[in-house]
């Protein structure tokens, strides 16, 4: 079959040529159309319900809202993993499907089983199923910037112009507004007033309800004509809001405006938002899961162009996170990688074959199987990212393999036998390393292909590049069996095959060496010897870690406050710190912070929680070398500000480790139990332990217990005299401190709502509790009581924060590693742990985070590399039907293991994912050159009798495919060691092991494998 | 010193400081940005605020009441209105005003009459030259007509004008003070009232104190004036008392029948008035962070309430004049729960 493949190739070039022609088309309409982003998409089939119970605390939601709804949505089929996070007023309920769930399929479930249990819930909960996104789907933000326009106008400016236009854009699953103040038509009633009026809470929010209607009323026949009937009474504005009659008693009318204070006011704040040290307001879009990022924010960046021209005068929007800056400086990294290798490679095929015809037609194979794998990534939905790109690149050495080898054997041809015609020269040349072509590439194949076993994380960013390597790699092959013997046919000449004078004299060098070798073996026996136990001893030395930290470019320093501490003392100090950062690090460009929860709830921290977002400047403008040296220059400018917890993180890091673990951090310890004041003891000791563990640093315990609460019992004996229940009292209360809605004004697409609360500076602002217990309180029947009368108020103590996972409550400490691998950080927490602390009786410790990732990832990479092992002896076995020469090739395996690890340990690269994943392209390829090799020594067997001399000679014979193979493969991935800049971290320690490893098995091919081939024939032939 | 070294002293000092308990060095604030202000005494504070009625208490009010019933009343001022006395504030028209002529000359004629008869026949009764029972009964004939003659007689000094063609009376008001004649709305009849005086001493404010406030409650605020309070009743109302002010000053802009809300102003000893932003919750205690020296003590304080930007506080400990950290006290809130560093 193959044969007849290269014979159709080569009869019918002009067809052959034009489906070249069409996949080159096709292949690069698909790169440019391909998906871009900075990572695959790594997030699990997860739905999020976030729901707002406004005036509740932790617990109380914890056991009426979130225990409720995960008891009911444990009974879904096919999850992962529930988990939860209850705080003051908001629950946020994660649940984690299996991979390859359908994400529509699993909101559906969730939503079916939140519609069951929403009648149990308690009345005025809001929200429900969050929009479809992933975590990493914050993928640009922006602040809107006015000094002529309030914080309440642009706030107004961003809920009502901007919000609903960029929602429009294709791929937005929703536009996240925080910060400012979101406007409302305050009524804040008057009890004395009221009490005169005679008029209660629930006649006042009656009568705003039923008036503010309009209701259509029929249909009135006149004539020929129907005229439809409506009565209006919707409230339009601010003035026909205050002059609401609220109540008629004989000739006195009573409208709002006498019985409270009617004007502009603003939603309780949970959240805001600081540039530079002053308020400010900002947006931040939510891309749908599985849209194409890059498209999203040129849409995004195409909206809002469109409606800068139509914002209020000086208005200016300041982009602040765009995540197309990091995918392009990535993708460029690597495309650079990419292109670099390419260059490389033809330099080395051109050095190498000594003719340039030759390597224009090894090197035209290239560019080719490039984009047939773009087309071959856009038919199975790739997007071009990292990993995917990063695949290809490792792939650019492997490529011209297949047609190194045809090419060579044509050249060969060509030269030797000069009266046979070109074509059937070629076609002979091809079909005769048509097999040894094929079993190597599907060698290849076969050690890639258990990456796609891989599941959890590094899965789902190692399968990528897994598929695209297949796809070079198949796409090289057809190319060196169809379209470069068609090139070879046109390009090459007879002269072609001479090999250049500096291979010819390497070969003699080697030739000598290799034969110093064969006769005294044991010198270099035991320096390999020597060097596998070298290696050995550095693979225990060497760092591991679960995945190198991709520099996103821009950093985000977490702070944590004291827990009661309010809004606006939270800002104070969040501005402190803004300015002194932009003072004294010249480095920074901006700061934007989000301090507590965000307007829909996806990240619902607490008013003493503030992310703050730095934009560096361009590295070439920094005092510092590395990121690391600035990184140690704002910690030095954050322990001048005592009394506030702070860790550093990146915006993709941050979600990444929340997306996974529920929390950030290189390491998370979970501690669960029921009782949370034992769970927060218990915390605050291992956090102890912890920081006492070398390499430690942002050790942190998320402040669960502790909440004070003030507690307002009513007396139902005297509330009842008065016809007040306890739910309208409590609902009396919120009107004076929260705020509670009660309908809207709708003024042509904005909508405002109109809201019973106190102006916080107003004598009837309760802010203190001596307030809170003078408050005189309007009954239902219109008379006043003081609520001392009606109620005893106290303080409770309870949890800010209750997290849970698959129903049990759980406590978490933070932190991240540094100048050590996590394995042997944890081994040391692990035992510290156990000495230090006894667990009572229903605690136990889980560890997780970037560990439980790293845990997980060497027992699937158990099993994988030995699968991969067992296929390719089969194959081996196959291909020699001898054990022993299967095994002998395979005997080359840990050298080429050895060169990776010291590779490794030389660099000070950590044993992570990508590096594991190049030890297992390392099987691969120090295979191939064994095969090369094995093979050619098979086929000679018969041509030479004598052992030696054989092996020797077809040694020699082959140095310069095996070279060729080899430094392609090595020099291939360079530029991948040696790149800087986002995207690079990832893939090099991937580089740095194959180099490594190529190296070390090149060398034991060259000498190992002839002098053990030599041994085992020896012993053979007796 | 090195960058950790300092880093090291910076974790030390702010672990040294919390250790300590609750007071903190101030050499551990670091970079922090440190403003202080002094805590000034005050003698009340503003409780939540109260319905409160601009009125007078019974009795204090001039009643002028009516003859007889009237039939139209033109009233020339306006309901609460400033007059002077003498200043005419009412029209009486209708046919009843001539009654009301006739009735004043009749009594007059008959209380003069019984007069004379009263004084001759008085010598009579002295000499026993008639019985008891009849002295009795000129006696109290006599003094009835003059009763009636003398509530007459009231009246007519306050008419300043009598139009006989007009059947009016125009009717001058008897002292200086606001004019009320609400209750006329419903018309007049014999002895109702025509209208009231209240002199401006009378007027004051009313408001319903709770219970357990009004003992310690020194004045009333309300549109800008502060009255002090003259008056609380020792009756309860439900869960408050009536509480009266004194009158109230010239210069304050309040009417007759007013309905305001008042802030009671609650009297206090060892408070003091801070900013907002000094107060911070530690465990079970509110807390204010006094400059002593070098270091900051942590002071327990009770807020009372909210005014403007301040909070009114109560505190154990003397705090007059003492410094009081306003800003960055969370930072120190934190400090003081052991958070800090990386």
């Amino acid at each position: 079959m193959l044969a007849a493949v290269i014979r159709f190739s080569l009869t019918q070039r002009l067809f052959v040529g034009i489906l070249v022609l069409a996949v080159m088309a096709l292949g690069a309409r698909a790169w440019l159309n391909l998906p871009v982003d900075a990572f695959p998409d790594i997030s699990p089939t997860q739905v999020k319900i976030i729901l707002k119970a406004p005036g509740m605390t932790a617990e109380e939601v914890e056991q009426q809202v979130t225990q409720v709804i995960e008891t009911e949505l444990l009974g879904i089929p096919d999850q992962q993993m529930l988990r939860s996070t209850t705080k003051y007023a908001i629950t946020d309920i994660t649940l984690d499907f299996r991979e390859g769930t359908d994400i529509y399929w699993a909101r559906q479930q969730v939503n079916e089983r939140l519609a069951n249990v929403r009648d149990s819930l308690p009345d005025g909960i809001s929200g429900g199923v969050a929009p479809m996104s992933t975590p990493l789907s914050e993928m640009f933000m922006f602040t809107v910037e006015n000094p002529r326009l309030s914080l309440m106008e642009r706030r107004h400016l961003l809920d009502w112009e901007i919000r609903p236009a960029l929602r429009t854009v294709a791929g937005v699953a929703d536009v996240n507004v925080l910060g400012g103040y979101a406007r409302t038509y305050q009524v804040s009633p008057l009890s004395a007033a009221m009490a005169q009026a005679g008029v209660s809470m629930a006649q006042l929010e009656q009568a705003i309800r039923d008036n503010n209607l309009n209701l259509g009323a029929g249909r009135l026949e006149q004539g020929n004509d129907t005229l439809i009937v409506r009565t209006e009474g919707r409230i339009d504005n601010l003035e026909q809001l205050a002059n609401l009659v609220v109540k008629v008693d004989g000739p006195h009318i009573y409208r709002l405006a006498d019985v409270a204070a009617v004007g502009i006011g603003h939603l309780a704040r949970y959240g805001a938002v600081t540039r530079d040290g002053e308020e400010t307001t900002e947006a931040l879009i939510i891309a749908l899961k599985n849209s194409n990022t890059a498209q999203v924010v040129a849409g995004v960046k195409r909206k809002l162009a469109e409606l800068e021209p139509t914002l209020p005068a000086g208005t200016v929007i300041n982009v602040f996170y765009d995540r197309a800056t990091l995918i392009d400086t990535a993708i460029h990294t690597i495309s650079s990688a990419l292109f670099e290798a390419i260059l490389i490679v033809v330099v080395l095929l051109a050095v190498f074959l000594g003719n340039i015809r030759a390597a224009l037609v090894v090197s035209l194979s290239l560019p080719l199987a490039a984009l047939a794998t773009f087309y071959l990534m856009s038919l199975a939905g790739l997007s071009a990212n990292l990993m995917s790109l990063g695949g290809l690149v490792i792939a650019i050495g492997m490529i011209v393999d297949s047609s190194v080898v045809v090419v060579e054997n044509v050249v060969t041809r060509l030269e030797g036998r000069k009266g046979l015609p070109r074509l059937h020269l070629i076609y002979r040349a091809c079909k005769d390393v048509a097999v040894p072509v094929v079993s190597g590439t599907v060698i290849v194949l076969i050690v890639f292909s258990p990456l796609l076993t891989l599941t959890g994380l590094e899965g789902k960013l190692f399968t990528p590049v897994a598929i695209t390597i297949v796809f070079a790699m198949f796409s090289a092959l057809v190319l060196a069996l169809t379209v470069v013997p068609i090139i070879a046919s046109l390009l090459l000449t007879a002269d072609a095959g001479r090999v250049p004078r500096w291979v010819l004299r390497l070969q003699v060098l080697y030739q000598g060496s290799l034969e110093r070798v064969i006769a005294r073996p044991r010198y270099l026996l035991l320096v390999f010897a020597v060097l596998l136990v070298v290696s050995g001893v550095m693979f225990n030395f060497t760092g591991k870690t679960f995945m190198p930290v991709l520099d996103e470019g821009d950093i985000i320093v977490q702070l944590e406050k004291s827990p009661t501490i309010s809004l606006a003392a939270s800002v104070a100090l969040d501005e402190q710190i803004e300015r002194a950062l932009l003072e004294r690090v010249p480095e920074i460009r901006q700061i934007v912070a989000r301090t507590g929860s965000d307007e829909i709830g996806l990240d619902p921290m607490g008013l003493n929680e503030t992310d703050v977002f730095m934009e560096l400047k361009p590295a070439s403008e920094w005092r510092f070398a590395s990121k690391a040296a600035l990184i140690d220059d704002i910690r030095q400018v954050l322990l001048e500000y005592p009394g506030i917890n702070f860790g550093f993180t990146q915006p993709i890091q941050m979600r990444i480790s929340e997306m996974l673990t529920g929390s950030s951090g290189d390491l998370s310890i979970k501690i669960f139990g029921s009782d949370i004041t034992q769970l927060a003891r218990l915390a605050d000791e291992i956090a102890g332990i912890t920081r006492g563990i070398p390499g430690s640093v942002d050790v942190q315990t998320a402040t669960i217990d502790g909440g004070r609460f003030l507690s307002v019992d009513v007396r139902s004996e005297v509330a009842r005299r008065f016809g007040m229940s306890t739910a309208e009292f409590a609902e009396y209360l919120r009107t004076q401190l929260e705020g509670a809605r009660v309908s809207e004004i709708i003024e042509g697409k904005k909508r405002t709502p109109i809201v019973f609360a106190t102006d916080p500076a107003s004598p009837q602002a309760l802010t203190t509790v001596n307030a809170l217990e003078q408050k005189v309180m309007v009954m239902p029947d219109g008379s006043q009581a003081p609520l001392y009368e009606l109620a005893q108020v106290s303080f409770r103590e309870g949890p800010f924060l209750v997290e849970r996972e698959r129903g049990n409550r759980f406590a978490v400490v933070t932190s991240n590693v540094v100048g050590r691998d996590i394995v042997g950080y944890v081994d040391e927490l692990t035992l510290a742990i156990g000495r230090q602390l006894t667990l009572p009786t229903g605690y136990s410790v889980e560890f997780g985070g970037e560990f439980e990732n790293q845990q997980r990832a060497t027992r699937n990479l158990l099993l994988v590399v030995p699968a991969a092992l067992l296929l390719i002896t089969i194959i081996l076995f196959t291909t020699f039907g001898s054990m022993a020469r299967a095994a002998l090739i395979l005997g080359n395996i840990p050298f080429a293991i050895m060169g990776g690890l010291i590779a490794l340990f030389v660099t000070g690269q950590y044993l992570s994912v990508p590096a594991s994943v190049g030890l297992i392209a390392l099987l691969g390829v120090a295979v191939l050159n064994g095969v090369v090799m094995v093979s050619y020594f098979e086929l000679t067997r018969l041509s030479e009798r004598d052992i030696a001399r054989r092996i020797i000679q077809g040694s020699v014979r082959r140095l310069r495919p095996v070279l060729m193979t080899a430094s392609t493969a090595m020099f291939g991935l360079l530029p991948l060691a040696f790149a800087t800049g986002p995207g690079a971290e990832i893939q090099k320690p991937l580089a740095i092991v194959v180099i490594g490893g190529l190296f070390s098995s090149t060398v034991t091919t060259l000498y190992l494998l002839p002098l053990f081939y030599y041994y085992m024939e020896k012993r053979s032939h007796g | 010193m090195n960058t950790m070294t300092r880093a090291a002293a910076a974790v030390l000092l702010v672990l040294a400081a919390a250790a300590s308990a609750q007071s903190v060095q101030l050499a551990a604030l670091g970079a922090l940005q440190l403003e202080f202000e002094r805590a000034l005494p005050v003698a009340a504070y503003p409780g939540q605020p109260v319905a409160a009625q601009v009125t007078y208490r019974k009795g204090e009010a001039f009643n002028v009441p009516s003859p007889g019933r009237v039939q139209q009343i033109e009233y020339l001022v306006q309901p609460g209105a400033t007059v002077v006395q003498g200043q005419p504030f009412a029209v009486l028209r209708g046919p009843e005003m001539h009654h009301f002529e006739m009735s004043y000359r009749s009594s007059q004629a008959l209380a003069s009459a019984a007069e004379r008869r009263f004084k001759s026949n008085k010598g009579l009764y002295e000499r026993k030259a008639i019985s008891e029972s009849q002295w009795l009964e000129i006696s109290e004939q006599y003094y009835a007509l003059a009763l009636e003659y003398e509530h007459m007689r009231h009246f007519f000094e306050l008419v300043v004008d009598g139009d006989d063609d007009a059947d009016a009376l125009t009717l001058a008001a008897p002292l200086a003070g606001r004019i009320d004649y609400s209750s006329a709305d419903r018309g007049v009849e014999e002895g109702d009232s025509i209208a009231l005086f209240v002199p401006a001493t009378a007027i004051r404010l009313q408001a319903a104190l709770p219970i357990a406030l009004a003992a310690e409650v020194v004045s009333l605020h309300a549109a800008g004036c502060e009255l002090a309070i003259e008056r609380v009743s020792a009756m309860t109302d439900g869960f408050f008392v009536q509480a009266w002010t004194r009158s109230l000053p010239p210069s304050c802009r309040l009417m007759l029948g007013q309905q305001v809300l008042a802030t009671p102003m609650v009297r206090v000893d060892d408070a003091y008035r801070v900013p907002r932003s000094a107060v911070f919750r530690l465990e079970r205690e509110n807390y204010v962070l006094v400059r002593d020296g070098e270091s900051l003590l942590a002071v327990a304080v009770t807020p009372l309430a909210a005014e403007a930007g301040d909070y009114v506080l109560q505190a154990a400990d003397v705090l007059r004049n003492a410094e009081v950290l306003v800003s960055s006290v969370s930072a120190v809130q934190g400090i003081l729960l052991g958070l800090g560093g990386e």
